[in-house]
């Protein structure tokens, strides 16, 4: 309804055009060192609250009929998610922000069901694709975000194809097939 | 009165058709957790037309364009009949939305390189104003093809879109009949997005399917209810539009919104007074 809506607002704009594909590539070249800045404190405070508040966060996720107030924490979580977004979506755009939430966890979630693991994976992941899709954006003159989001994409086709090839050998090696 | 006819009159019929192949979609689609469905495989057939336009020169409408986004489509049924037997660690759902999100970037990357061809705005939300009689002859000839297989699948699809698991132990092939369901969706919704845009296909898809299922479980009246829905929304959408100057395809998803909004409240009404009732 959010998109709707904005599709129709942008009817009464001049260059609505331009603004929704703004919205959805960002502006990540033309960033600059104050917003760099603000990014980072804002995004270090978050990250400390949710590491103290971890285990209400984690039992949220995972079983949230066992937390008190389960409404009270799905309110700090998508608050939190909130202001992540906020910042992130005019930098990066809808679509770079959507592929960094969710291909690093799901490819860290086919190999491991551990947190700290999940993070770490998912972090290397992020880090390593950042490196090779700005990298071959400068030296190629590819367009920046989705070169970035299509390294992000070749390291979740790798994690399924070297999931399915894993899951078959375990099978094999019990017997099973 | 006249000219609200003419202008708003193929609009309105294209909404009824494309509202009541995805109405029966939807209910399998929010059986089954995929609501993302529809945009990955959008997104999937613009691919394709990008790539027919890259390679061929062709335009959006013609021939080439639509085969390639087949050809596009039936690759990803493919891949996510495979990807829900194969990887079970995360949902399907999951595997959906990230493929979009892929894709999405491969069609930046494509515009990125040849620019020129695509605009997300008209992507979004779409032409519905500008629709023809050939597309509503079209989009019949095709839907009812459509409908048809479903109808002679109903059995297979229906079970394994009330229990997966149970269709697996039952000895269906459910790799081979999940590419049925998501090739025969996915050519609906290639066709369907040329002409509404994504946002209203999405919606027709999503939104009359959830109103039939706060006042029914069973199949043949869900249809009826999230027929009778999209119509509705379609009307006063189409109108607002019109008096209101808006686009008239996020116009149409709007009221189909404020329609879930009005039915899950006369819903929940429903059952607080069947409850006093009973009190």
């Amino acid at each position: 309804m959010a998109l709707v809506i904005s599709l129709l607002l942008t009817d009464k704009l001049p260059n609505a055009e331009t603004y929704v594909t703004t919205t959805l590539s960002g502006s990540l070249l033309w960033v600059t060192w104050p917003l760099v800045i603000v990014t980072v404190v804002v995004y270090i405070v978050l990250l400390i609250f949710h590491y103290i508040l971890r285990g209400k966060f984690i039992t949220l996720a995972e079983n949230p009929q066992k937390l008190k107030n389960e409404k009270l924490w799905d309110f700090l979580f998508f608050t939190t998610q909130g202001i992540i977004t906020v910042l992130i979506v005019p930098i990066a755009g809808v679509l770079l922000a959507y592929a960094f939430l969710m291909i690093p966890a799901a490819t860290a979630a086919m190999f491991t069901k551990k947190w700290a693991k999940a993070v770490l994976i998912g972090w290397s992941i992020g880090f390593v694709a950042c490196v090779l899709g700005l990298g071959s954006s400068y030296f190629f003159n590819f367009p920046y975000g989705p070169t970035l989001v299509l390294f992000l994409g070749l390291f979740f086709v790798c994690a399924m194809v070297l999931r399915c090839l894993l899951s078959r050998r375990n099978l094999n090696s019990k017997g099973y097939e | 009165m006249l000219q609200l006819l003419h202008i708003l009159g193929w609009p309105f019929l294209m909404c009824l058709i494309i509202g009541t192949i995805l109405a029966y979609f939807g209910i399998h689609v929010l059986k089954r957790d995929i609501v993302f469905i529809n945009i990955a495989v959008a997104q999937v057939a613009a691919i394709g037309s990008i790539a027919a336009h890259l390679a061929f020169e062709v335009e959006e409408d013609a021939l080439l364009s639509y085969l390639f986004s087949l050809g596009c489509v039936l690759l990803i049924a493919a891949f996510y009949a495979i990807a829900r037997r194969k990887i079970i660690q995360i949902s399907i759902e999951a595997v959906i939305g990230i493929s979009y999100a892929i894709t999405a970037a491969a069609t930046m990357f494509l515009i990125g390189i040849a620019p020129g061809h695509a605009h997300a705005e008209e992507m979004l939300a779409g032409k519905l104003l500008w629709v023809t009689w050939q597309h509503i002859v079209l989009c019949l000839i095709v839907f009812t093809s459509v409908a048809f297989c479903l109808y002679i699948f109903r059995k297979p699809l229906s079970k394994i879109s009330q229990n997966y698991e149970g269709a697996i132990t039952q000895g269906l092939k459910v790799v081979w009949w999940d590419f049925v369901f998501y090739a025969l969706l996915g050519v609906v919704i290639t066709l369907a997005v040329r002409v509404t845009g994504v946002v209203t296909v999405f919606s027709f898809l999503i939104i009359p399917a959830t109103i039939s299922a706060l006042f029914s479980a069973h199949w043949g009246l869900r249809m009826f209810i999230a027929w009778a829905a999209a119509a509705v929304a379609s009307l006063v959408g189409l109108l607002f539009a019109y008096f209101f100057d808006f686009s008239i395809g996020p116009a149409v998803a709007l009221f189909l919104g404020v329609v879930l909004v009005i039915a899950a409240l006369f819903s929940k009404f429903r059952r607080i007074n069947s409850l006093n009732m009973v009190k």
